[in-house]
């Protein structure tokens, strides 16, 4: 009896055994991307709590120091230590949107040489689109590098094609489909721009959110069919 | 068998809920994750992200301590305090003994736990937030502190309370490092380093797996096969260091 | 022929001790425990006697030999049904009270609801322990605690009740109540193995008897067969010639010189009067003649210091 006892626990491990490296592996192709993101924290923040899965945790703390510094603002620490927290918090949007957001305008606007500043504005976009990587599901970034390209560079073909990815989204605010329009039109691309306009009057998108939100799209469907009108004529 | 298991489980998580240890670790828990209201920060949006993610850590954390100092003295109390005796002189398997003290610590861990989530709600629910993605998360720790609760029991059938703490802690933190166990591993140039990296990466849990509070927090989908396959791995970990716990216990001289 | 109930064939029990050391606790044990009857277990510390009940419960295992509890391997889950177990010191969970460890232990025997309601409330009555009912163990003074511990013991009525220092403890009247219930117990055929340091207790209880010394069985039976070997008649006598001492000697050899007088021990009157005779006979004096019993006082040193 005492081995057909031990004969059952021996086979019971085994087929665990078996259980778990399948899941293991099922599970790491799941989390490859946590995984990696684990392997980029830097080793101070990773011993510092990172390990034991409170990176979360922090992450908010330097967070809390990068608000309070803001209030100088000592830039020199608070770019490095964002830095460290989007490594430590992929998935923290506002971190991403307020560091390329920093780069390309608060540095920039300290910055007096021109050639720094051009740098700059391009560290700023290259840092949104290391955000959007990690975080593609989202409309925000896209938005952001949208608005980046559009203010700062003014490449507006740039600018509409991320405009325009931001639009996919269900949840994306009616904003984002204004500046796709207004870097369609500012790239010389009007009937696209009356197009996305004509849609939102179609659809009547978050009409009931805005009092003035029909006002606006009519506006500028009038607009940009008159600006359509004089350049046939001419 | 069940009815035994049951009583048996019952009377542990008698005895473990009223371990002074528990009870304190729970109440600085409960202060811990409830004071998280008064977090001040620049913007409300900030302040919610704030709260979740120090109300889950403290989740975690707490849970993590209650485990470890509730599991280790599971076994041993009752063989210091000569209690196994009487039991073992009643007809009682061996393993039923280790697997009653098991669900025992489980019942209690998953009691402190619920407390510990509903004042989490409550915080949330003044500022009138509810993340459903947090409650997917803390059913991913529930599993993961679970397994931890299964490796005390396991070392609690043939080491000293101390020893025990020690090296689930020290698996612990194994665990949470597995992926730059795989990382190094993969670097390393020496054969049987690499593959005794990879070996320890197989063999310990891989408790980071669990720990998606990040997803939680950041509003990212946690997909229910994810979750699945964790409650899959989970409980094979937790059946193996079960298994392995009754094979000891069932050889060891009381 | 009555059932044998408890029985052990060459039990060994060897614990190492460090590197290359050891200490026998049992060796080569050989014992039977007729059913219905008291054994007791007698033996110095450190002679192997909880070594035996441990092995019997299966808390430890046999290094050699077999152990069998009612027909089955000592240890095994259908024998403990029909065992009850008072240990030394007893020891309960103190966080429940009397009543709570009385239905714990019932839960686990598998009694219903209803028998085991009513088997409680017959075994607190017993114990005299019913006031005490609700209170935590924790509270329980030491003599409440052996008094819970034989309520415990008796919860699945058992066929096989085994108690290692019942008394202790306990007060004079608490030792008389405690003896009276296994007197009670064994009345209804139960058989009892009795581990106690207490030779008087032992004796008056027990039919059976081993008395263990490193180990090993120095003595072993039926305690009135044992008693009735150190029964006879002592002589006192001086003045014995050399001529008469060996004469005496080839009686028995049981003689000793103490205080410049011959103290002869033989086994019965009949032989008594022939060496008073001879002893007259020869010119030696007869101080006193007294009747001899074996106590189980005087039978345990012997055999302790026989071995």
């Amino acid at each position: 009896m005492e081995w057909k006892l031990r004969l059952s626990q021996f086979f019971s491990l085994v087929v665990l055994c078996l259980i778990i490296f399948f899941t293991s592996h099922a599970i790491d192709s799941d989390l490859s991307q946590y995984h990696k993101e684990l392997l980029d924290i830097p080793a101070r923040e990773a011993l510092g709590g990172a390990i034991l899965g409170f990176r979360e945790i922090v992450a908010d703390l330097l967070w809390l120091k990068v608000t309070q510094w803001y209030q100088s603002p000592d830039w020199s620490r608070i770019v490095p230590t964002m830095k460290i927290i989007v490594r430590l918090t992929p998935h923290w949007l506002t971190v991403w949107k307020m560091l390329g957001w920093h780069l390309a305008y608060n540095v920039y606007a300290r910055t007096k040489d021109p050639f720094k500043k051009a740098l700059l504005v391009e560290e700023g976009i290259q840092v949104l689109k290391e955000g959007l990587n990690k975080n593609p599901d989202k409309y925000d970034l896209y938005f952001e590098i949208g608005w980046t390209y559009f203010y700062k560079t003014r490449d507006y073909d740039k600018a509409a094609f991320y405009f325009e990815a931001a639009t996919k989204f269900p949840e994306r605010p009616n904003y984002v489909d204004h500046m796709l329009a207004h870097s369609l039109e500012r790239a010389g691309r009007l009937e696209e721009a009356l197009k996305v306009w004509e849609k939102l009057y179609i659809t009547r998108r978050n009409f009931d959110k805005s009092p003035l939100e029909e006002e606006i799209v009519s506006r500028f469907i009038r607009r940009l069919r008159e600006k359509i009108k004089e350049r046939e004529t001419l | 068998m069940v009815r035994r298991l049951l009583v048996l489980a019952l009377n542990a998580f008698k005895e473990a809920i009223r371990k002074k240890i528990v009870g304190v670790l729970l109440v600085f828990a409960l202060v811990f994750i409830g004071s998280t209201n008064l977090l001040a920060t620049f913007t409300p949006e900030e302040q919610i992200k704030m709260i979740q993610d120090v109300g889950l850590g403290g989740i975690l954390l707490f849970g993590m301590l209650i485990t470890v100092f509730m599991g280790m003295t599971l076994i041993p109390t009752e063989i210091e305090k000569r209690t196994i005796y009487p039991l073992l002189s009643m007809p009682v398997r061996r393993g039923e003994v280790v697997a009653g003290k098991y669900l025992g610590g489980a019942f209690t861990l998953l009691f402190n736990l619920f407390l510990m989530t509903c004042v989490f709600l409550i915080v949330l629910g003044f500022k009138k937030v509810f993340n459903f993605l947090a409650l997917k998360a803390i059913f991913l720790f529930s599993i993961e502190l679970l397994l931890l609760l299964a490796l005390a029991v396991f070392f609690s059938t043939f080491v000293s309370p101390t020893i025990n703490a020690a090296s689930t802690l020290f698996i612990y933190v194994m665990g949470l490092l597995s992926s730059y166990l795989k990382f190094l591993g993969g670097q390393a140039e020496n054969t049987i380093i690499r593959y005794m990296a990879l070996f320890f990466y197989r063999v310990l849990p891989n408790f980071q797996n669990f720990n998606l509070s990040s997803q939680a927090v950041n509003q990212m989908p946690i997909p229910a096969s994810l979750i699945l396959k964790n409650v899959i791995y989970g409980f094979s970990y937790i059946f193996v260091f079960l298994i392995l716990g009754v094979i000891i216990f069932s050889r060891r001289e009381v | 022929m009555s059932n044998i109930v408890v029985s052990t064939e060459k039990l060994t029990k060897v614990y190492p001790i460090g590197r290359n050391q050891k200490v026998v606790a049992l060796n080569g044990l050989d014992l039977e425990v007729e059913e219905g009857h008291i054994f007791g277990i007698l033996g110095p510390n450190g002679s192997g006697k909880t070594t035996l009940c441990k092995l019997l419960l299966g808390h430890i295992f046999p290094t050699q030999g077999k152990a069998y509890v009612l027909g089955k391997r000592a240890g095994d889950i259908e024998a403990k049904k029909r065992i009850g177990y008072l240990a030394e010191n007893a020891y309960f969970y103190e966080f429940l009270s009397g009543e709570e460890l009385l239905y714990f232990t019932g839960r686990i025997f598998g009694i219903n609801r209803v028998d085991l309601s009513k088997r409680v409330e017959e075994l607190l009555d017993l114990v005299r322990l019913k006031e005490a009912r609700k209170r935590k163990l924790k509270e329980y003074s030491k003599g409440m605690l052996q008094r819970i511990g034989i309520a415990r013991a008796l919860i699945n009525d058992p066929d096989l009740l085994l108690l290692d220092e019942p008394t202790s403890g306990l007060d004079p009247i608490g030792q008389k109540e405690m003896r009276e219930i296994i007197l009670k117990i064994q009345e209804r055929g139960k058989t009892i193995l009795l581990n106690s340091h207490h030779l008087s207790e032992i004796g008056r209880l027990s039919q059976s008897i081993v008395i263990l010394n490193e180990g090993k069985a120095v003595e072993s039976g039926k305690v009135e067969e044992l008693l009735k070997r150190g029964e006879g008649m002592k002589i006192v006598a001086s003045q014995l010639s050399k001529e008469t001492q060996r004469k005496v000697e080839k009686v028995t050899q049981r003689v000793e010189k103490k205080d410049g007088e011959w103290v002869i021990h033989v086994p019965n009157r009949k032989i008594s009067d022939q060496l008073i005779n001879l002893i007259t006979s020869e010119g030696g004096s007869i101080r006193r003649v007294e009747e001899e019993k074996l106590t189980l006082e005087d039978l345990f040193i012997e055999a302790i210091r026989g071995s």
